[in-house]
């Protein structure tokens, strides 16, 4: 297929204005995102405790008593016990009526141990990858994630009649603009299918609440119970009665769910709202690979079965299965999340050489100083990714679990950023940045992945350090 | 190329077609889809509502290959429609 010359120059301003838009933020949607792939073992990774302890979990009612001693839990809240396959310490936390953290601890039910479980260096990577850290940013998220699309499409489109003469060409003697483009193209191509499933689910995930806000007042008339059982297959929210009630102890609602599923691992089982007679129970088991959890819904008064989502799913259900079932690495094969986490870092690498074409091309003079301001604001963020996760990473390893982990990425990405803007100091940041993480990959004196993880990381900014140093002198 | 790149010029008024005018566009074909498709209940919730994003990124590298008084013809007799299939 070839596109006429006039389609051909409207597609490529869309791509590369798309792209360019959204570039400094699709930055850390993936390098953040490629973490979040590991969330488990950061958990365990950022809190020693954690790691010292493996087996059987124990009884969860026994952790939530352990859990409640001293901490009250808010009327009309939520009380959630999460397990972590990497240790036998079970997280038990409460949210107010309002969906805010009351409090979260650890648990070991074996040595009656209660450590802090509030969000720390695993969470924040995992909020920042979606901006989750200030009101309306899951929804930027989705925006940015269609003109990740629109990129995509529109890129897909200008190189397809190039797509196959031009797979394997790199041309890494050239100049800047011939080999990032090359970079571009050739990485673009083999992340195409990545980009094209990560960027439509992440636009359903961030936009399901407006999407689903629109489509209750316009198609349903405001019917909102229809909507969720075409969507659900049935209703499980119910309206708070507030009428008290004693909730039955968590270990009877888990039996009871499991009576209902047969087998599978636990992995989360909560309550809501806490301590009213509408309380639901929603205990969630692992599913089979592309299919979803499999999750049950209960009374948490009587522990009947209200609706169990693997039964008859909707179609709606079996296509975000898949859909989400893909963007969260959930069909079973262990070496797929480090697979992402390589996709995720080449898409960085795309969407930076994206930029410096589309700067080469537009200012070859260099003449605007519009370009240069953009060229090192796509600098500065390039660099900020690495030393703000290495700087989060080498404080987590040093003093341990901090809830200030979201404050030290933060402050990192606004330094390195504005430093970047004053002047250039790439080759020393991406220096600072393998020291920081070798010192966090040598802080915890054990082996797991995230410490290769780190040491990977270590090495990979040496080299990129050491090319810039080169290149500088030359 | 510099014919090609005067020809290809489009006015604002494209480029808001495609800002604005596809989410707008794209939701109506959704809502449409939902009221008219001849297929079960959930299955027209699913083009209905899964089909959105699909259909934005659609419209957007679609729309400014019209002109722009096309373009915004889509967009308006789609959200027209829209109303009409929601009203009914």
């Amino acid at each position: 297929m070839k596109l006429s010359p006039r389609s051909f120059v409207i597609e490529w301003e869309l791509h590369a204005w798309s792209g360019v838009l959204a570039s400094l933020l699709l930055l850390p949607v993936f390098f953040f995102g490629a973490f979040s792939l590991f969330h488990g073992p950061l958990e365990v990774w950022e809190r020693p405790e954690l790691h010292a302890a493996r087996g059987a979990p124990g009884s969860l009612s026994a952790a939530f008593e352990l859990a409640r001693q001293g901490r009250a839990v808010p009327a009309g809240g939520r009380v959630a016990v999460r397990l972590n396959p990497g240790t036998r310490f079970i997280r038990v936390e409460a949210l107010d009526a309002d969906w805010a953290l009351a409090w979260a601890v650890w648990v070991d039910v074996e040595s009656r141990t209660v450590i802090d479980g509030r969000h720390g260096l695993a969470d924040a990577l995992y909020r920042l990858h979606f901006f989750d850290f200030f009101t309306g940013g899951t929804q930027l998220a989705g925006l940015i994630a269609v003109m990740l699309l629109v990129a995509t499409v529109s890129g897909l489109l200008i190189q397809l009649r190039n797509l196959w003469r031009e797979r394997w060409q790199l041309r890494v003697s050239q100049r800047l603009r011939v080999w990032s483009g090359d970079l571009h193209k050739v990485l673009g191509v083999f992340t195409l299918p990545f980009v094209v499933v990560l960027g439509w689910s992440g636009a359903v995930l961030c936009l399901a609440g407006l999407v689903g806000q629109l489509v209750i007042s316009t198609a349903f008339h405001g019917d909102e119970a229809r909507a969720r059982a075409l969507y659900r297959g049935a209703t499980t929210e119910r309206a708070l009665t507030n009428v008290p009630a004693a909730m039955l102890e968590l270990d009877v609602l888990e039996r009871a769910a499991h009576a209902d599923v047969g087998d599978g691992r636990l992995r989360q089982l909560d309550v809501r709202p806490w301590g009213d007679s509408s309380a639901v129970a929603r205990v969630t088991y692992e599913g089979a690979p592309l299919q979803g959890s499999r999750v049950v819904f209960l009374d948490a008064v009587s522990a009947a079965v209200l609706h169990t989502s693997h039964a008859a799913p909707t179609p709606s259900q079996r296509l975000e299965n898949v859909l989400f079932g893909l963007h969260f690495v959930n069909f079973g094969l262990p070496l797929l999340p480090w697979l992402y986490a390589v996709l995720s870092l080449a898409v960085c690498v795309v969407v930076v050489t994206g930029n410096l074409v589309w700067l080469e091309r537009r200012d070859a003079q260099r003449a605007r100083r519009s370009s240069r301001w953009l060229e090192r604001l796509t600098t500065g963020f390039a660099v900020a990714m690495p030393v703000s996760a290495s700087a989060a990473f080498a404080v987590s390893a040093l003093r341990g679990s901090q809830p200030g982990a979201m404050a030290v990425l933060l402050a990192s990405i606004v330094v390195v950023v504005v430093s970047s803007l004053v002047r250039r100091f790439t080759a020393r940041w991406f220096a600072i940045a393998a020291v920081l993480f070798m010192v966090a990959a040598v802080g915890r004196l054990s082996l797991s992945s995230v410490g290769v993880v780190s040491a990977l990381l270590a090495c990979g900014c040496a080299w990129v350090a050491r090319r810039l140093f080169l290149q500088e002198k030359l | 190329m510099s014919r090609h790149r005067r020809e290809a010029e489009y006015s604002r008024a494209t480029v808001l077609a495609q800002v604005f005018g596809a989410p707008i566009a794209a939701v109506s074909l959704g809502l449409i889809a939902w009221r008219v498709l001849p297929l079960p209940d959930a299955w027209r919730f699913v083009f209905g509502v899964h089909g959105l994003v699909p259909l934005w990124v659609t419209l957007v590298c679609v729309l400014p290959l019209l002109r722009a008084r096309t373009a915004w013809s889509c967009c308006v007799v789609s959200l027209l429609a829209a109303v009409v299939a929601v009203a009914t």
